[in-house]
């Protein structure tokens, strides 16, 4: 057969959905097609580089690759590195973002804190701390940046990591994605996740050994392991998280049923019904958050801490499966068990943060007493942290002091530093999709040790962030230039085209200016958003930004469909009124398992907390006009919400196999309730 | 009838909308995306077409798509493509296409696959007003078929031969183009207008590469081609044909480069040439269509026709893998009307997005009162830009809808005086930062334009070059060889644009314009008002006209944004992904 004929006849074959069962035949022409690989027998030199810095051959010091400018801000801003000298007791620090003490200026990190704690308790002796630290440092990287770290004649290496081991990409392989397909709508398909998952982290752990021991080995140096912790206290799973998954016959309708009943028990007190659903409900759905952050709930409320943080742990993890590679970097407690597990009969010291800060926390739960957002941990934190750290060095330098000692040791920084450092929290933590009460605790601190430029910043940070145009455009933006630190600029960026309306997080700062400083704001504010988002007579799209967007990371219609998605039964939305008109909504929506839905199921739409109307949605694209009078509506910010119904049962989702990304496979497991394309907002 | 025409999973993707035959709108998606030539399923290009028509998915009666999956992949099957292999051939499934257009648009309706070299021919008869017409298309490659010659009448369109894969005008002009050092997909232009640097020297070498064959066929000699292998374009063979080493990027340009780039030039339009005159005797037609990535080669377009019997030639504005929205569009209406599309001449395509002064002012916040405020003063604001203009300055113009395709027309352009011989290299090196040899194109008032140029008919999408007639002193859109890439410009297509170049002409005598695209180097064409903007800031572009409101540069203002921009400010898009958020991890 010529080869052009073969090829059209394989292609119509796979066309036709016969590619699993190709003949002997077409499957040898496929493997004839591919060439032989070869290999590159060129030895590959390799240039002198540790981390963003590359060896200076005149000098012999490591200066800065240009090769990384463009991640300048991400490592410490140490223009060269010596290679080292025989009176100095080198010691390489490399770790993520929390070694580099994220929110706190560039020169507040763990390097310098545990180097002062050793120089101070260790008078006799001279001890550098190198700062290899990265902001986002990946797994892959930071293997790398170990490696590399002998180059630098280090006499000891500490590595701080462990909340960007995301193994998420695991789940791209062939193998895997196949895998994944055939036990969407099974019992098995968390199961089959979690493990491939496990065994990309367990593979990742025995590689890390592997370097650890072997430069333990070879260079005859002691390793130490610096394991993080997590604010399992003070953070929440983000919204984007709170997402329903497949589940067969009528158990979506039964858990949906406990969902309400669940909140209801709650706000009544029935704790011990709480308990019940909540049990039922994770029964039914292993991944979902809210049974789980309500048996915490019921533990503390009876007081069993050891219980509360196990539901807590468990709530954290759920973040394994349902925000694949968006979520708020952690330390998953499977990496714990991992490291402890493959660690222990290593020489390779372990320093448990989560050992370390428990004495230290609120009822042995870490929260935002130790940590400024989900792992970054503030002042307290950090030195407990380090005087742990830095008291297991000494120890393995011959000298005992105990961490507390340690921690005594301060590295102080300025009221201003620490106004800043919250208020970066507080912007981090919206978007990361933190509610408002850690969003209005940061504000609160923020304004604490603040001076006075520095509240007036605040002030007009609300003004910037409410405004519709980009941020360059504000004058606020020029003022805050003048009196806010350069290098921390960037939290008041955004992407081109996509300012936010910033609502939570500017009606926290409101409050806490309220609160704090008497200083009341509100009326400007929402003189400014109805100025500035009022819908009017020209048509806005309420899915569209900036009206949809809460956070940078979870626009509605962005990411992989060109529509938005409910993977839970509610949906929010805002408009933005004067409330002197009527506002006319033209919803385009859909039900997918409408089929299975009660005959008389119907979407309810709630404007401000109240049932406003119930509307008829079907499997097919609908589209709905929704009149708002303008009695229900509110000067300022008003919010949507349509309520979908829950199918009586479930059955397999249509598949498309048309996607790569370890998110978008993730993505099928989601339970739709509805899908919307449009929802135009006009004044009648 | 809503038909909604979509290119994309190769490059430069893109969406359209047909309404009863008439093209209502059409976007590329880099344009929304900020990721230059993305190739993405066009999702964002899909809300925006029916979001402006007040359309959901369920509106749609039809999808058409500018390729036919199963053919394409038979073509990677046979070529040997190496990331095809067994365990991932689910990953090639040619159904891929629609699951994606089903998943991703969250469309259930109708789909039609159109051939990629019909729904290029599509696009270009089917907007050319002809009656009938011979059709040419060239590109790199469709599914099987790199060049096709074909006849239409009436609605219908035949594409009677064709050129197969690997034999190929578009790949030997990219082979090139890698051989000068520039990028493929990107780099052909500036081969195009490196050409008229150099002599022909290398032509015979290059005539090597093509065996002419009987009818439209012809063949490249593989033996000088590496692309069927994937890593690079061009084999060591070549390069000993040529006997000049292989340019690096970014090397400097020598006298050889361009003899090169000439001689490829030289070399296409006689191919060209022998197959229009070909595709003329197999027609009975005087009118020819051009569509396909080279026929956006508007020196040999302009060749083609003063050199065939042809009387009259129409070329697809965005005749790269954009358009192929617009004529699979088109192939569909005949398919399910029975009628014929666009029965006029298509003589504007500006089918963008638009914004009004209250939108611009919105996005302006704070900075509006920075500008001068012409917003109900359409004359004012035009004496203000021409004045600007004869003093020299460079005008970022930025009004009403974005063009579709490749060019600035008008609406998204940087204006300056042709007549500044200092202009060329004033505009590539601080405004477009490219390479200095690239030339600029004149706009020019339709009625004008014999006055000042070789050029007797329209040319409203700059798709053809012509000389600068004797004596016009205009050195800034005159190429070293005496040509230009003209724009006629009509009151009807564009009139604030036309009443500027009037405008001008009474301050300067010359109703002509330097137009060049309104963005830089490595950045899709700007499309909102905050892209034009920062396009301003980062650029040495003197004034900024958005709508009614004129921003003369301000250095102190530029100086204060800048420095927030380069203290890591998220503002540009980076490439693929959306990174410039604020992060951390």
């Amino acid at each position: 057969m010529e080869l052009k004929e073969t090829s059209n006849k394989v292609a119509e074959l796979v066309y036709s959905g016969a590619s699993i069962d190709l003949s002997n035949e077409l499957a040898l022409f496929i493997e004839e097609q591919q060439e032989p690989a070869t290999k590159s027998t060129e030895p590959v030199s390799r240039p002198e580089k540790v981390g963003r810095w590359i060896k200076d051959d005149i000098s012999g010091n490591y200066v800065k690759n240009p090769e990384f400018d463009s991640e300048d801000d991400n490592w410490s801003e140490v223009e060269f590195i010596t290679p080292g000298s025989e009176d100095v007791y080198r010691i390489v620090l490399i770790g993520e973002s929390v070694a580099r003490c994220t929110h706190f200026p560039h020169e507040y990190c763990a390097a310098r804190v545990v180097e002062k704690m050793l120089s101070e308790s260790i008078p006799g002796r001279k001890i550098e701390v190198v700062d290899l630290a990265k902001e986002g440092m990946r797994f892959e990287q930071l293997m790398e940046v170990i490696s590399e770290s002998v180059l630098l004649n280090p006499d000891m290496v500490i590595v701080f990591a462990g909340n960007n081991w995301q193994p998420g990409s695991s789940l791209g392989t062939p193998y895997n994605f196949n895998m994944l397909q055939k036990t969407v709508g099974t019992s098995g398909q968390t199961q089959f996740i979690k493990d491939t998952l496990r065994d990309s982290l367990k593979s990742n752990v025995n590689d890390f050994k592997e370097l650890l021991t072997g430069i333990n080995a070879e260079y005859n140096i002691p390793v130490l392991y610096v394991m993080p912790e997590f604010n399992l206290g003070g953070f929440k799973p983000a919204r984007k998280e709170y997402v329903s998954h497949f589940l067969p016959g009528n158990k979506m309708k039964i858990w949906s049923e406990a969902y309400d009943s669940c909140l209801h028990a709650e706000a009544s007190g029935g704790w011990e019904e709480v308990k019940k659903l909540a049990g039922q409900m994770m029964d039914m759905d292993t991944e979902h958050p809210f049974a789980y952050e309500m048996m915490a709930k019921y533990f503390e409320h009876i007081g069993d801490l050891r219980q509360r943080r196990e539901f807590l742990e468990q709530l954290k993890d759920k973040a394994l499966i349902n925000a694949i590679g968006t979520s708020a970097p952690r330390r998953f407690t499977v990496i714990r068990e991992l490291v402890n597990d493959i660690l222990k009969e290593s020489p390779v010291t372990v320093v448990d943060l989560q050992e370390v800060l428990k004495k230290h926390s609120h009822e042995g739960i870490p929260g935002n007493e130790l940590f400024l957002d989900y792992c970054h941990l503030n002042f307290r934190g950090i030195h407990l942290a380090m005087g742990a750290l830095a008291s297991q060095i000494a120890s393995i330098l011959g000298v005992n002091i105990d961490a507390a000692s340690m921690s005594a040791i301060e590295s102080p920084v300025s009221e201003r530093v620490l106004s800043i450092t919250h208020f970066q929290a507080a912007i981090h933590n919206y978007y990361v999709g933190q509610d408002t009460p850690l969003l209005y605790h940061h504000c609160c601190e923020a304004l604490k040790h603040a001076d006075d430029e520095l509240v007036e910043a605040y002030h007009k940070s609300c003004i910037l962030f409410s405004k519709r145009s980009s941020a360059v455009f504000s004058d606020e933006l020029h003022f805050l230039s003048e009196v806010y630190p350069f290098e921390n600029f960037s939290v008041f960026g955004h992407p081109r085209n996509k300012k936010l309306m910033f609502i939570e997080l500017v009606d926290a700062m409101t409050k806490a200016l309220q609160v704090v400083k008497k200083i009341e704001i509100a009326d400007e504010i929402k003189n400014i958003r109805i100025q500035e988002y009022k819908i009017g007579k020209e048509p806005v799209d309420l899915l569209e930004s900036p009206y949809a967007e809460r956070s940078f990371q979870e626009f509605l219609c962005d990411e992989d469909v060109a529509y938005y998605r409910a993977h839970e039964t509610r949906s929010s939305f805002i408009c933005v009124a004067d409330a002197s008109e009527n506002i006319e909504l033209d919803v385009t929506a859909r039900i997918p398992d409408f089929a299975f839905c009660d005959i008389n199921s119907a979407v309810k739409v709630y404007v401000n907390g109240d049932l406003y109307e119930t509307v008829r949605v079907c499997d097919e694209w609908t589209n709905i006009k929704i009149s708002i009078k303008r009695e229900v509506l509110g000067a300022g910010v008003n919010k949507l919400e349509f309520v979908w119904p829950v199918p009586e049962k479930q059955v397999m989702r249509k598949l498309y196999k048309t996607l790569s990304l370890p998110g978008e496979i993730i993505n099928m497991i989601y339970y739709t309730f509805a899908e919307m394309f449009a929802i135009r907002a006009v004044t009648s | 009838m809503n038909i909604l025409g979509i290119s994309a999973f190769y490059h430069d993707s893109a969406c359209c909308l047909l309404q009863d035959g008439v093209l209502i709108n059409a976007i590329q998606e880099e344009r929304l995306t900020r990721i230059k030539n993305d190739s993405s399923l066009p999702k964002k290009a899909y809300r925006w077409c029916l979001e402006q028509a007040h359309l959901s998915p369920s509106d749609i009666d039809c999808i058409a798509y500018y390729e036919d999956p199963v053919k394409k992949f038979a073509r990677q099957l046979w070529s040997k493509n190496q990331n095809i292999r067994l365990d991932n051939l689910a990953d090639f499934d040619p159904k891929n296409v629609e699951y994606s257009i089903r998943e991703q648009l969250g469309y259930e309706g109708k789909i039609v696959f159109v051939d990629h070299h019909m729904s290029h021919a599509a696009s270009s008869y089917f907007f050319s007003g002809f009656e009938d017409a011979g059709i040419l298309t060239v590109d790199g490659v469709g599914e099987w078929a790199t060049t096709t010659y074909g006849r239409a009448e009436g609605k219908k369109i035949d594409l009677f031969e064709e050129v197969h894969f690997p034999n190929s005008l578009g790949l030997l002009y990219s082979t090139i183009t890698a051989y000068l050092g520039f990028e493929v997909n990107e780099g052909e232009y500036k081969v195009m207008g490196l050409a008229p640097y150099g002599t022909p020297h290398y032509a015979s070498q290059v005539r090597k590469l093509v065996t002419m064959e009987d009818k439209g066929q012809y063949s490249l000699n593989m033996e000088y081609f590496d692309f069927m292998k994937g890593k690079r374009m061009y084999s060591e063979k070549l390069v000993d044909l040529i006997g000049v080493p292989v340019r690096e990027r970014n090397a400097s340009l020598d006298t050889c480069h361009m003899d090169i780039a000439k001689s490829l030039q030289v070399v296409l339009e006689e191919i060209l040439i022998e197959k229009v005159t070909y595709l003329y005797n197999e027609v009975e037609s005087e009118n020819l269509c051009l569509a396909g990535g080279v026929a956006l080669n508007c020196v040999a377009n302009g060749k083609v026709l003063k050199n065939t019997p042809f009387k009259n030639m129409f070329v697809q504005p965005a005749s790269n893998d954009s358009g192929g929205a617009l004529g699979a569009a088109c192939q569909a209406h005949v398919q399910i009307t029975g009628e014929r599309p666009a029965q006029s001449r298509i003589h504007q395509i500006y089918t963008g997005p638009s914004f009004s002064n209250d939108q611009i002012s919105v996005v302006l916040g704070d900075f509006t009162k920075e500008a001068l405020n012409y917003t109900t003063n359409e004359e004012n604001l035009l004496d203000e830009v021409a004045t600007r203009l004869k003093d020299g300055k460079v005008i970022g113009w930025f009004q009403g809808k974005m063009e579709f395709g490749p060019r600035a027309l008008g609406n998204r352009s940087i204006l300056a005086d042709p007549r500044n011989p200092d202009m060329r290299d004033i505009i590539n090196s601080m405004v477009k930062k490219r390479e200095g040899f690239r030339p600029f194109a004149p706009a020019v008032i339709k009625e004008k334009c014999s006055e000042y140029f070789e050029l007797d008919h329209e040319s409203p999408f700059m798709l053809e070059t012509c000389q600068v007639k004797p004596g016009m002193d205009m050195p800034a859109i005159t190429h070293v060889d005496g040509s230009a890439r003209v724009q006629t410009v009509s009151l009807e297509s564009n009139p604030r644009f036309y009443k500027l170049l009037s405008k001008f002409e009474t301050y300067s005598g010359v109703p002509i314009l330097l137009n060049t695209s309104f963005n830089v180097k490595g950045e899709p064409i700007v499309c909102s008002v905050e892209d034009a903007l920062l396009c301003f800031i980062n650029t040495e572009i003197d004034c900024l006209v958005l709508g009614g409101y004129i921003f003369d540069r301000n250095e102190e203002t530029v100086r204060r944004i800048k420095k927030i921009l380069g203290e890591k400010f998220s503002t540009v898009q980076q490439r693929n992904v959306n990174s410039d958020v604020y992060t951390f991890a």
